[in-house]
């Protein structure tokens, strides 16, 4: 067997193991992608060996059963094409897996655009084998050491760049990967020859793949088979330095965080990256879902795990449960009464009339969530002018606070259908907060329903009105009290006086009773009677009070002054 | 549905070393088959090695930057125990009081593998991948599967409340009611589940634990907050202050309650309505009116015991001296008709004129002029009464 039969052998062996990994990773599309790849590609660099003339290129100096070559350009050529036939289903493989989604229905990228990594490790072998064999005509013998340094080396310096002018997210990791791929290469070759080639470097790779598989499946919660492969491209995507942003969401919107639009990923990607990227991971806790966003459509990242594909950015990180807010309203009576009201508005995505229950996650209405998020998600604008300059700040209104946005014009419309006095009692309504709260949530959940937003509950504050209305209805209350006040005074005047007189009259008539009496056992004159009488007129009733006490002396000085003849 | 603790992890320990083993045999054969010696053998193990750490190495960089993970020993723990499982207790969380008082934050923020241990009086709602997984109810110690992680954890200890309301009353005034809830999660799954589902996010920008509106703010600020207001609204102010509408309050806000946290998995024990706080002018009013009823009562005793008798005794006393004076006129006057003198008539007359001039000003009588020349010409014609002189 000669060395070009058995690298045919080899080219067969490899295309059936790109068939293998390409039914892996794609089923019958994957297995037909590689194997077209290696038979093309490989097939094109054998023939392209094969017809130069064993003249220049005596390749039946090898032979193929020697696992130590002498150290030439031959054998650093023979080495080359085993190699290039040897790793081609692996990087057909790796660069197939980085450029399409694993179990997508059509293959997203072109045939030659998964070929691009082979067409390049077959041109760079044909590249160096030139080089080789030029070198060799310009008297210069390369050992297979020394060829294996500079190929190293250039290696390291195109894929370092490469790696730099790609934006990789860490530029580091592919000239790092390059560098381990060649020691395992150079430790194969050196511990068993060719024959290291085949069982030390390739098993050893083989295993590395499979690790990293494995490992893939144990790093992430993958709960469907559909995530395993798609965790091992994520995987490989950060293996490579090369994916599109990861994310981790749980109750992230607190503290610092509590301004942001949407969660800081845990590691940072480029989602416009179209070379040999792996796809963004998004892991939502049981109550969060993300909305990403390629431009053109929104897409729902449930809860658990799920993957980011290209151009695709995370619009929006939901929390599923519900959401409380609170504003205060300003609102105006029909009597043209400012008042303040608190109203509390719970509210939640649209669950579609499903509950919370284990072993689910919580419910929600996918349409729901693109109304309430992305359909719904207004720009805010606040614009004034300040010393003749126009200022402008825009943001974004989340689909949390679009309840503030109807909720106060609605609880307006309502007070402004009663008086003052009606919001806290009437004849008709006994309990106006409550009739006005129930009118506000049956408005604001009709309001909130198109959006996709279930209203849960709601409620309002107390009605404060100004402080002076207030005041007015503390004096009313006093006035009713100091009322009462007065009665009691007055009741307690009357009993007094009623007690009193009683007091008074059975006094008199005690005196009439001995006056009777003084009468009725002498001989009174009617001088004296009549002087009497007088002397009783003489004398104030006990309740007035005497502004003179000598009262004879004072008529007489009232006489005498003329009082009464002005 | 397919779950994170797959069959490769659990049988890890029987493939992943005899693999290795095949691997190293491997490489033994290929080196000594193309005549290698020991040194080559010891690079092809070497190498093969390396390449199996270098894999591990780089899922742990991969647990650590995904997950956050402060150390590359703590992902690296993580990893070991996701692949071969957790040899020991370790590591594990304790939840004590309703909510997570000791352990590995790590386990906090990926989950199991790993030891929860809930203490009697707290409950844990459990989550795995999204899902909502178990409800545990202490006291409690088990192994968290891989990835399963706390979602909720939740007190059981009956809690009592005191929340002062701020209401209006019926007729507008504004009161301060304090009312003492008593309440306590049902110590069932369901009701816990319930209770957990229940959390209300507030704004983000709101301090933690303010933030979470959990079962026990819902008891109170969502229910007996508004509930208790609504029914204050019924009543004046009037009746308010009325001791016997307190137990009838008590009794509705119960009743309320007892109706509204069903939903909360969550059983009222008890409520007590502590005071009503008044504005200051209202409390003035009140004392007033209050002094006013007092005076009343203290009125009526002063009346009764009091000035009534002093009355009585005074008018006792001026009747005597009424009667003595009359005895006293009668004798000035018998005297004086016995020693033939005619001045009776002139002294009734004095009386009289000085008894219309003393109540002629009071009662506001205007005397004509001719009648005060009249009396003045009569006064200036008789001599006052001599004095007496006993």
């Amino acid at each position: 067997m000669t060395l070009l039969s058995f690298l045919l052998f080899e080219l067969l062996v490899a295309t059936l193991l790109a068939g293998l990994l390409g039914y892996l990773l794609a089923k019958i599309k994957g297995a037909l992608t590689l194997m077209s790849q290696i038979l093309v590609w490989d097939g094109l660099l054998l023939a392209a060996v094969w017809a130069i003339p064993p003249v220049w290129l005596p390749f039946h100096y090898l032979t193929w059963n020697s696992w130590w070559w002498p150290s030439n350009y031959l054998s650093v050529i023979g080495l080359l094409l085993e190699i290039a036939i040897g790793i081609t289903p692996w990087s057909g493989a790796v660069w197939y897996l980085l450029n399409n989604e694993v179990g997508a229905v059509s293959q997203q990228s072109s045939w030659s655009w998964n070929a691009l990594l082979n067409i390049f490790v077959v041109l760079g072998t044909l590249v160096c084998s030139a080089m080789a064999v030029v070198l060799f005509y310009l008297g210069g013998n390369l050992s297979i050491l020394a060829s294996g340094l500079a190929i190293y080396f250039s290696g390291l310096m195109l894929l370092g760049g490469l790696s730099l002018l790609l934006h990789s997210t860490a530029w580091w990791k592919i000239p790092a990967l390059w560098s381990g791929f060649f020691m395992l290469l150079a430790v194969g070759y050196v511990a068993a020859g060719r024959l290291g080639l085949y069982f030390v470097f390739l098993p050893t790779l083989a295993s590395i793949f499979a690790g990293w598989y494995f490992l893939s499946q144990q790093v992430l919660p993958i709960v469907a088979p559909a995530q395993r492969g798609l965790a091992f491209q994520g995987f490989l995507g950060f293996v490579f330095g090369r994916h599109y942003p990861f994310y981790v969401i749980g109750d992230w919107q607190k503290g610092e965080a509590a301004e942001d639009k949407v969660p800081t990923p845990t590691m940072n990607g480029n989602p416009f990256s179209r070379l040999f990227t792996g796809p963004g991971i998004v892991l939502n806790d049981s109550n969060h879902l993300a909305l990403m966003w390629d431009g053109y459509t929104p897409r729902i990242c449930p809860p658990g795990l799920g993957f980011t594909r290209r151009y695709e950015e995370l619009f929006a990180s939901v929390d599923l449960r519900p959401q409380l807010r609170v504003t205060k309203v300003d609102a105006e009576t029909s009597d043209g009464i400012v008042t303040n009201t608190l109203i509390f508005m719970p509210h939640r995505i649209d669950q579609g009339g499903e509950q919370v229950r284990l072993g689910y996650s919580y419910p929600y209405d996918p349409d729901a969530v693109k109304k309430a998020v992305y359909e719904n998600a207004y720009v805010d604008h606040k614009w004034w002018r300040e010393e003749g300059l126009a200022h402008e700040e825009i943001r974004s209104v989340p689909w949390h606070e679009l309840v503030l946005m109807q909720g106060p014009e609605i609880l307006k419309q309502i007070i402004a259908e009663y008086t003052c006095n009606e919001l806290h009692y009437s004849e008709d309504d006994p309990d106006p907060r409550v009739t006005i709260a129930g009118k506000f949530v049956a408005g604001l959940r009709e309001q909130m329903r198109p959006l996709g937003i279930d209203l849960i509950a709601g409620g309002i504050s107390n009605i404060t009105i100004s402080e002076k209305v207030e005041a007015q209805r503390i004096e009313n209350w006093k006035a009713k009290w100091k009322a009462k006040i007065e009665l009691e005074v007055g009741a307690e005047e009357v009993a007094t006086t009623l007690s009193l007189e009683n007091i008074w009259a059975e006094a008199q008539l005690d005196v009439l009773q001995e006056l009777v009496d003084i009468l009725a056992d002498s001989s009174a004159t009617k001088e004296v009677v009549a002087f009497q009488l007088l002397n009783a007129l003489h004398e104030n009733p006990p309740t007035m009070k005497n502004v003179q006490n000598n009262t004879s002396d004072f008529a007489w000085s009232l006489l005498r002054r003329g009082v009464g003849n002005e | 549905m397919d779950h994170p603790q797959s069959l490769e992890q659990r049988y890890s320990l029987f493939w992943v070393l005899p693999l290795l083993g095949v691997l190293l045999s491997i490489d033994t054969l290929v080196v000594l088959g193309a005549g290698g010696g020991l040194a080559q053998l010891g690079w092809a193990v070497l190498i093969s090695l390396l390449s199996v750490l270098i894999a591990w190495w780089i899922a742990v960089h991969f647990v650590q930057a995904f997950y956050q993970v402060e150390t590359s020993d703590a992902a690296a723990g993580f990893l070991f125990r996701r692949v071969f499982g957790q040899l020991s207790m370790r590591p594990f969380i304790v939840v004590k009081g309703g909510q997570i008082t000791l352990g590995d934050a790590l386990v906090e923020k990926i989950g199991g593998p790993a030891t929860l241990i809930v203490y009697a009086d707290s409950a844990v709602v459990l989550e795995q991948a999204g899902r909502l997984t178990r409800v545990l109810r202490g006291p409690e110690t088990l192994k968290l599967k891989p990835f399963e992680r706390v979602w909720d954890t939740l007190d059981l200890r009956p809690q009592n409340w005191p929340f002062e309301v701020n209401a209006r009353t019926k007729d507008g005034i504004p009161i301060k009611y304090e009312a003492n809830i008593q309440f306590q999660l049902e110590a069932e799954d369901e009701a816990i589940l319930k209770a957990a589902r229940q959390k209300w996010i507030r704004d983000a920008n709101r301090t933690e634990p303010d933030r979470l509106m959990i079962w026990t703010k819902r008891v109170i600020i969502s229910n007996t907050e508004g509930g208790f207001r609504a029914i204050l609204a019924r009543y004046e102010l009037d009746e308010l202050l009325d001791f016997a509408t307190r137990a009838e309050i008590r009794q509705k806000l119960l009743d309320r309650l007892i109706g509204a946290v069903k939903g909360l998995g969550t059983k009222i024990i008890d409520v007590q309505l502590g005071d009503i706080r008044l504005e200051d002018q209202i409390l003035e009013q009140w004392i007033d009116t209050w002094r006013a009823e007092r005076r009343k009562v203290m009125s009526a005793e002063v009346v009764s015991d009091g000035t009534a008798k002093r009355a009585q005794m005074l008018e006792k006393a001026r009747g005597e001296v009424r009667g003595d004076i009359y005895q006293k006129t009668r004798t000035i006057f018998d005297e004086l008709h016995d020693h033939g003198e005619e001045q009776p008539e002139q002294a009734v007359i004095l009386s009289f004129i000085e008894v219309i001039g003393k109540i002629a000003p009071r009662l506001l009588i205007t005397r004509p002029i001719d009648i005060f020349t009249l009396t003045d010409e009569v006064g200036g014609r008789i001599e006052p009464p001599a004095k007496k002189t006993n």
